[in-house]
């Protein structure tokens, strides 16, 4: 006794857990079954009786509503389905000495229904338990007599239509996502007439076979990749800002957590997690996502595609994988998209060999120089180093289409010797820099020249009122409100005049700047943008 | 009624130096022209023509008159400094660019140790701007701030209100330390009030009371701009 009771507790462990493949509900929208069924329609008995005597041999053969169904579902909404049935149950009895008392009952139900599916199907279960309710039109014929009448044409036969209804339950026993096993019950209530009350339950067992596209838990119904164009130089940018966004519309009918993990293979150092963000039945959310890159990027050389690959990976109970890719652009080490806020990143101040450079500056000490604040004192001291290494300016050459925009870092300006305006921006912010001299860009886009430019401001760190230390001229400088609430006093540097020194650079810095910034309004107008960087 | 005192307070703004053509028309006493970026001051005489990026500069008992692109004049009087750009034509929606831009109303606080202290500023929006029971200022900073107010008020008494709350934030910025018990601010509450900008002006005057509203600030020319400044806020609430 005790083992049987074990297998059935293993049985039903196994139906379980072996079959979470099948664990979303009724996955497929339609399906089609039949079931062999009983329903006491007469309220009567089923017997079978045989008896003997001397003179007699008296049997009798009594059923009551044994009868099969086909049915076909059609999902209506999430876990509610559409169920039409077509029965036929007879039942009767017979006497096989007695030819007066033959009765045949029979009861053809066309049945109209919903079916609701009670677990939703994030548990992980291959039961699934289910309500009905319905109604229709149930055909009755009843015919009685004795089988000598019939040849003799004496039988009487009453057919009948009444509308009914039922309501019940029962559960399908997934084996797989196209097939299942099925047990219901149903309680009909028919009263043909006063007499004639075929009200009673129904018990059925069968199969049912299901077609149709699998229920998804989500779909991915978009990769909408926000940076088509990765640039390596910011490449910690990307770290923190997502390259696109996956957007995955939940269809479980039930809430849902899902990951994004991304990677652009030969790029990112390694896959990258989104973490779960949940989504609510029914509804559609934008995930994140994020690429992780190292300064490997900084490696290329040259420009090339590459395919972001992402693996949404959905979860309730159970688990789904879905994946997707884009395609994206992957510049060269100094590509630059023009945008002024992202040219800071080109800022090396760190590299070994802009250290050893700003390190073997010595800092004129003469008495004039002395008076000066030391920020002063630095930058013009690297600026004439500048001069000295005869660093010229030389513009960008037009670049087609099929060319990036360039930026070289400090250390290749250099080397090279020359640059243009954006090159020698970040050589001297970049020496500055490492001195430890906050720098800001100045970008002018003036809407009277065909091109934009920029140049460069230092803080000097004095207060406003200190300002006469740098000139007696308050044209020469600008009073900037630092993050810390504190006014300090910067200069504006034109660094294409590296070939002229110091007090030209100054000096045509701090006109543009006036000119341009304060009298033609261009920093209200937003045509003058100062861009500071940590 | 309300469009047409905007319209005559946006009169003298309109016809405003446009930097082309700047001259002196008549000087007397002390007067000083730095050009451009250049770090020393020359002797101005009548006719001298002006750049955009000059500066003049009047003495105790200077004075100058300069024409503006033919047809606008503008006096400055004693003791005041000005950037010949200070003139330059603004529009109020010029205005609003430029005090948004910089942010300008975001200004540290002045309230720091050691903090520059200005006692007995008696200078007032139409009154001579002596500095009648003032002590002698010997520092060389507070002797710029003044000659920059001075500029500022006479901006403001000629009724260059969008050009006076341009020197007067410019003044405010560059000498963060100076404490002058509100007077900037009340100039500035001033210009705002005749622009109709009653919400800067409302706020300017605050600040005039918040910063004049001390045991420092009890002389009488502080006492009178505190009583000026409470009418103009009870008219503005109004």
């Amino acid at each position: 006794m005790r083992s049987v009771r074990t297998n059935i507790v293993a049985m039903i462990f196994l139906l379980t857990c072996a079959t979470q493949v099948m664990a979303q509900g009724i996955s497929r929208p339609s399906g089609f079954g039949v079931r062999l069924a009983f329903w006491n329609i007469t309220n009567q008995k089923s017997s079978f009786s045989l008896s003997t005597d001397v003179t007699n041999v008296n049997s009798s053969v009594s059923m009551n509503g044994f009868g099969s169904y086909i049915y076909y579902f059609s999902r209506f909404q999430s876990n509610i389905f559409f169920e039409t049935h077509l029965g036929a149950f007879a039942a009767g009895s017979w006497s096989l000495t007695d030819s007066e008392h033959d009765n045949v009952s029979m009861v053809i139900p066309l049945l109209f229904g919903l079916r609701w599916d009670l677990l939703p199907g994030k548990l992980p279960t291959s039961f699934q338990p289910y309500l009905t309710i319905g109604g229709g039109p149930y055909w009755n014929t009843e015919i009685s007599g004795s089988s000598q009448n019939i040849v003799q044409n004496e039988v009487l036969v009453e057919t009948g239509t009444r509308l009914g209804w039922y309501a019940g339950g029962g559960m399908n026993l997934m084996l797989a996502s196209w097939f299942a096993l099925n047990f219901d019950l149903k309680h009909h209530f028919i009263n043909y007439e006063q007499n004639d009350d075929f009200s009673g339950l129904e018990t059925s067992l069968g199969f049912v076979f299901m077609w149709g596209a699998k229920k998804e838990m989500f779909r991915i119904q978009d990769v909408r990749v926000v940076v088509e164009d990765i640039y390596p130089a910011y490449y910690q940018f990307y770290n923190s800002y997502p390259i696109a966004l996956v957007s995955i519309r939940n269809t479980a009918g039930y809430d849902i957590e899902v990951n994004v993990r991304s990677v652009i293979k030969g790029y990112s150092l390694r896959a990258k997690n989104s973490g779960y963000f949940k989504i609510r039945k029914g509804q559609t959310r934008d995930i994140p996502v994020h690429s992780l890159f190292g300064t490997n990027l900084l490696q290329m050389e040259r420009r090339r595609s590459a395919v972001l690959d992402v693996e949404v990976e959905g979860k309730a109970g159970h688990k789904i994988t879905k994946s997707a890719s884009a395609q994206l652009t992957v510049h060269s080490r100094n590509a630059w998209d023009g945008a002024i806020d992202k040219l800071g990143v080109f800022l090396t101040p760190e590299d070994q060999e802009i250290r050893e450079f700003t390190k073997s500056i010595r800092v004129d000490d003469t008495e004039e120089m002395q008076q000066l604040p030391d920020n002063l004192k630095f930058a013009r001291a690297i600026f004439s180093e500048l001069v000295q290494h005869k660093l010229r300016y030389h513009p960008d050459p037009n670049i087609p289409f099929y060319m990036d925009d360039r930026v070289q870092y400090a250390g290749e300006t250099l080397q090279r010797g020359s640059g243009d305006c954006d090159d020698l921006v970040v050589l001297y912010a970049t020496l500055l820099e490492s001195v430890g001299i906050r720098t800001a860009f100045v970008e002018v886009q003036d809407p009277e020249k065909p091109i934009a430019h920029v140049y460069l401001m230092f803080d000097t760190g004095l207060t406003p009122i200190e300002g006469y230390r740098i000139s007696p001229n308050d044209k020469r400088y600008v009073i900037r409100l630092r993050d810390d609430n504190r006014s300090t006093v910067w200069i504006p540097v034109e660094t294409t005049l590296v070939d002229r020194g110091f007090e030209d650079a100054w000096r045509t810095g701090a006109t543009a700047y006036l000119e341009e910034g304060k009298i033609r309004n261009g920093l209200a107008d937003g045509w003058v943008r100062i861009i500071d960087h940590e | 009624m309300k469009s047409l005192v905007i319209f005559i307070a946006l009169i003298p703004t309109h016809f405003l130096f446009a930097g082309n053509d700047a001259h002196i028309a008549e000087m007397s006493g002390e007067v000083k022209v730095r050009r451009g970026l250049d770090e020393h001051w020359q002797a101005a005489k009548p006719g001298l023509d002006l750049d955009a990026l000059d500066t003049i500069l009047t003495g105790e008992k200077g004075e100058v008159r300069l024409s503006l692109d033919g047809d606008v004049n503008f006096t400055l009087g004693a003791n005041a400094i000005l950037d010949i750009s200070d003139l330059r034509r603004i529009s109020r929606q010029e205005l609003f660019l430029i005090i948004t831009s910089e942010k300008i109303e975001s200004l540290p606080p002045r309230r720091s140790p050691g903090s520059l202290h200005i006692n007995n500023v008696n200078v007032l929006h139409g009154a001579k701007k002596t500095d009648t029971g003032r002590p002698k200022l010997n520092s060389k900073i507070e002797r710029e701030w003044q000659q920059h107010r001075n500029g500022g008020i006479d901006l403001l008494q000629q009724d260059f209100y969008t050009n006076a709350i341009i020197k007067f934030h410019k003044t405010l910025k560059t000498y963060v330390q100076v404490k002058d018990c509100g007077e900037i601010y009340f100039y500035l509450g001033q210009a705002f009030e005749a622009l109709e900008n009653e919400g800067q002006a409302l706020e300017a005057y605050s600040n005039s009371i918040s910063e004049n509203d001390e045991q420092a600030c009890q002389d009488a020319p502080s006492a009178h701009r505190r009583e000026k400044s409470e009418k103009a806020l009870q008219r503005l609430k109004r």
